[in-house]
């Protein structure tokens, strides 16, 4: 009977809990500060721009079914008063709480499949540590990083009441109450899937569909509860850890007991977990990894085929991305109009132009977002041949008959196409919708709508430039790229609603090759503008060329 | 006729001199070992060789061609094996093998019989070819990239220690291919740390210490070079030894030093003793 305690399942999870702890700080103290901007930026952003009347024409904005779908239903009954923090929680809280399952979708896989797979697992196990160990250590510092997203947010809703008595502290602690416990239902159902998949990445795609399932069944019992379709399948949105949290209804009724659900829910899933990482082998998994072909498909036959191999599934999902961009605000521009008139500020900010509609107005202030979005494929299909370089990969394929050039350039061709393709992607959806919310009337045609997007395509190009600048000079620095389209973000998008007119400010606008762009139809278009970014971005894309053709590759 | 030729060769990365004036030659029809251990040079030189890195100073030809400015065409007649190959993940070992081979041949005669080699390699290799690269070990990665290699029909065959990770079995069916690449004419430079394979498989051996060749010759060159009168001819092992025996230092407590050193003494370089 040589002490039990130290044959336990368990031993040594408080050692690996720092050393889990260590690791996942940075990623963590990212997560929590990005969750926690995120959401005050709603709440900040609302007390900005409406006052009390325009609240109440933002709740019917709300209430459309494209809103619904992506931000959940709003719970305000019949002539209750919206107030911001109300409306804050409403646009802020669904994404959020997807973030956050996001967040603990990778944590876990993170700790446990991945270290698996790598074999550190391995060598741990071989020390005196017990087989649970690992899992139950992951747990608990997803415990801690979510206590710590939930505390952190709950602190900023509450900093909050300086500006608006609407932010109660009970609200605020009701907020925080869903981080926590939604957190941890999706950490322990990763730790549950971990133990089914066989590969890291079969567990990740595994935890990130039932995520995506779990908030797409809500959307169809968000409708019920809006009362725009049959009530019988509200219960979607209540078997849904998605759906679920939504009624606690922060700043309404602030109630619990559906937090109370989901931490019983992740109490047993959490046993579930252990319960299958007691029984499994070092490495294996209940679900076998597909198998692949024995041969290559007709098209992969060169470098060219090759990135559509690497690349087709994260193509094919921004074409995705980009429909539903273009759904979603065409689906708002049926009620933009009445709404922009009843705000004095939007109908400050919005003036109506001769010859167009109020809805095409804002379509054009908005199309800086399509660009933006637009952009990121573009990007990625750059900066994937860094990472194809850093993975040795490039090292490889480059002993074969095949240029350097040729490579580069293929990349380029897919980016250049790529531009075109996603921003056409994302008007025709736009118009297409506008079409049928708007019943035909004042839409205008495609062609408008493609003008309005396509002028933004120098843009595009100058980024995709500057990206590739960095992959042939800064290689270990091709994160700004990203950084540069963050900023470009912040100061056209916000800083054209914020600064507006402001004369000492405008300069902030044109820090992004996206600010040079003229807001078409209201603003007219200068081409010279337009040949001087395009320029622009064909002398940075032919740096980079040059630099990637005459340095070493640069292998991690 | 030299297929590999290099003079004065000096790669630098900031402050370390990887390679430090080499000077190699490997001839047309030469199997070639290139040995020293981690860190001589020996990735560094193949990866001048194949264009990846760029020399900073001193000259490097292959079929008499600049190494950097005309590697494409180079590579045309040149199939490499990577010492930790790096796969694609998401692809299957076939579909990686077939990429690479397409990367030379298209379709025709050719391609026909990169295939027909192809699937005599796989089977041979034990190779499951359905499997997605990141489910490989070490050793059947290893396996995508000869098979890779060796269904590719080209003058020149660069080896970086390509048997890691490979069980003796599979060991004793690459030499079975080397000898039969040797056998049709075409040039193997084998770099590797297993003296045991090279001795077996190689003609000519050069020993890079520090970035530099500080040994070179047929085996039985060296072999007789590094002979002690009234001593059996040294093996391979014992000719690097005596290149290397001066770097291994072991310490410790005072008896235990004695046991190391009874061990390494045989290695000790006899010739250089009396210079100290």
């Amino acid at each position: 009977m040589a002490n039990a305690q130290n044959n336990s399942l368990l031993r040594g999870t408080r050692r690996l809990l720092a050393s889990v702890m260590k690791r996942e700080m940075t990623y963590s103290l990212i997560w929590i500060l990005c969750l926690t901007l995120l959401t005050v930026i709603g709440p900040i952003e609302l007390m900005a721009l409406y006052d009390k009347t325009a609240l109440q024409g933002f709740t019917q904005i709300m209430q459309i079914p494209a809103m619904v779908a992506m931000l959940g239903p709003v719970f305000l009954k019949e002539g209750q008063v919206a107030t911001y923090a109300v409306l804050g929680a409403n646009e802020m809280l669904l994404l959020s709480l997807l973030l956050v399952a996001i967040m603990n979708v990778f944590l876990v896989t993170r700790q446990t499949r991945k270290e698996e797979e790598r074999g550190s697992l391995e060598i741990l196990r071989s020390l005196p540590v017990g087989r649970l160990a690992n899992l139950s250590s992951t747990l608990l510092c997803a415990v801690i990083v979510n206590a710590l997203v939930s505390a952190f947010t709950t602190v900023a809703l509450i900093a909050l009441r300086a500006a608006d008595a609407s932010f109660t502290v009970a609200g605020a602690l009701n907020y925080g109450a869903a981080f926590f416990t939604v957190g941890l239902v999706f950490a322990a159902i990763t730790a549950i899937v971990a133990q089914l998949a066989s590969t890291s990445r079969g567990a990740n795609t595994l935890a990130m569909l039932i995520v995506a399932f779990f908030y797409v069944i809500r959307i169809f019992g968000d409708f019920a509860i809006s009362g725009s379709t049959d009530k019988n399948i509200q219960f979607l949105s209540y078997i849904s850890p998605l759906g679920l949290p939504l009624q606690g209804q922060p700043y309404i009724k602030n109630a619990y007991w559906p937090y109370a659900i989901l931490l019983v829910v992740a109490l047993a899933a959490g046993a579930v977990a252990f319960a299958l990482a007691r029984q499994r082998d070092l490495g294996a998994g209940l679900i076998p990894e597909r198998e692949g072909k024995a041969h290559a498909p007709s098209y992969l036959r060169s470098n060219f085929g090759l990135v559509w191999r690497l690349m087709k599934n994260q193509l094919i999902g921004w074409a995705i991305v980009m429909v539903a961009v273009g759904a979603t605000y065409g689906s708002i521009l049926g009620v933009i109009g009445p709404f922009i008139e009843s705000s004095t500020f939007f109908s400050n900010l919005f003036k109506p132009v001769a010859g167009f509609s109020t809805a095409q107005v804002f379509i054009a202030l908005l199309m800086v977002v399509f660009a933006l979005v637009a952009c990121i494929p573009s990007m990625l299909i750059i900066l994937k041949l860094r990472s194809e370089e850093f993975n040795g990969h490039l090292d490889w394929m480059l002993t074969t008959p095949i240029k350097r050039l040729r490579v580069i350039v293929d990349y380029l061709i897919y980016a250049l196409i790529a531009s075109v393709v996603m921003t056409m992607i994302a008007a025709v959806s736009l118009w297409l919708t506008a079409l049928v919310v708007l019943k035909g009337t004042d839409v205008g045609d495609l062609w408008l709508y493609s003008k309005m997007i396509l002028i933004y395509l120098p843009a595009i190009w100058a980024m995709t430039g500057f990206s590739a600048l960095l992959v042939g000079a800064a290689p270990r620095n091709t994160i700004s790229a990203w950084s540069y389209l963050g900023v470009g973000f912040y100061a056209t998008y916000l800083g054209r609603v914020f600064l507006g007119d402001n004369k000492h400010w405008k300069w902030v606008i044109k820090i992004s090759p996206f600010g040079w762009i003229p807001q078409y139809p209201i603003e007219k278009i200068h081409i010279g503008t337009l040949v001087i970014l395009a320029a622009i971005g064909a002398a940075l894309i032919a740096m980079g060329v040059a630099s990637f053709l005459r340095r070493d590759l640069d292998i991690g | 006729m030299a297929v590999i030729e290099t003079k004065g060769l000096v790669k630098t990365f900031g402050k370390l001199r990887a390679l430090d004036g080499l000077d190699l030659e490997v001839d047309a029809g030469q199997v070639y070992g290139f040995i020293g251990p981690n860190g001589a040079g020996k990735t560094t030189t193949i990866r001048v060789l194949l264009g990846s890195y760029k020399a900073t100073s001193g000259s490097a030809q292959v079929f008499g061609k600049d190494v950097w400015r005309e590697s494409t065409s180079i590579h045309e007649e040149v199939a490499y094996v990577p010492g930790d190959v790096s796969l694609w993940p998401n692809m299957s070992g076939g579909e990686v093998i077939d990429f690479f081979l397409r990367l030379r041949e298209k379709s025709g005669p050719a391609w026909d019989a990169a295939q027909k080699r192809r699937a005599e390699l796989i089977k041979n290799f034990e190779l499951d070819p359905t499997k997605k690269c990141r489910s490989y070990s070490k050793g059947n990665r290893q396996k995508v990239a000869l098979v890779a290699a060796l269904a590719s029909d080209v003058d020149l065959y660069l080896f970086d220690e390509p048997t890691s990770g490979l069980d003796p079995l599979m060991e004793k069916v690459f030499q079975s291919y080397v000898a039969e690449i040797k056998a049709a004419g075409k040039t193997i430079l084998l770099s590797s740390h297993i003296l045991s394979e090279v001795e077996r498989l190689c003609d000519s051996v050069g020993i890079i210490r520090k970035g530099k060749l500080v040994e070179h010759g047929t085996l039985a060159e060296l072999r007789q070079r590094w002979e002690v009168e009234g001593e059996a001819l040294p093996s391979l092992e014992e000719v690097f030894m005596k290149q290397y025996g001066d770097e291994i230092h072991i310490s410790g407590e005072e008896d235990d030093n004695e046991m190391h050193k009874s061990i390494f003494a045989q290695y000790l370089p006899k010739k250089k003793a009396g210079d100290r």
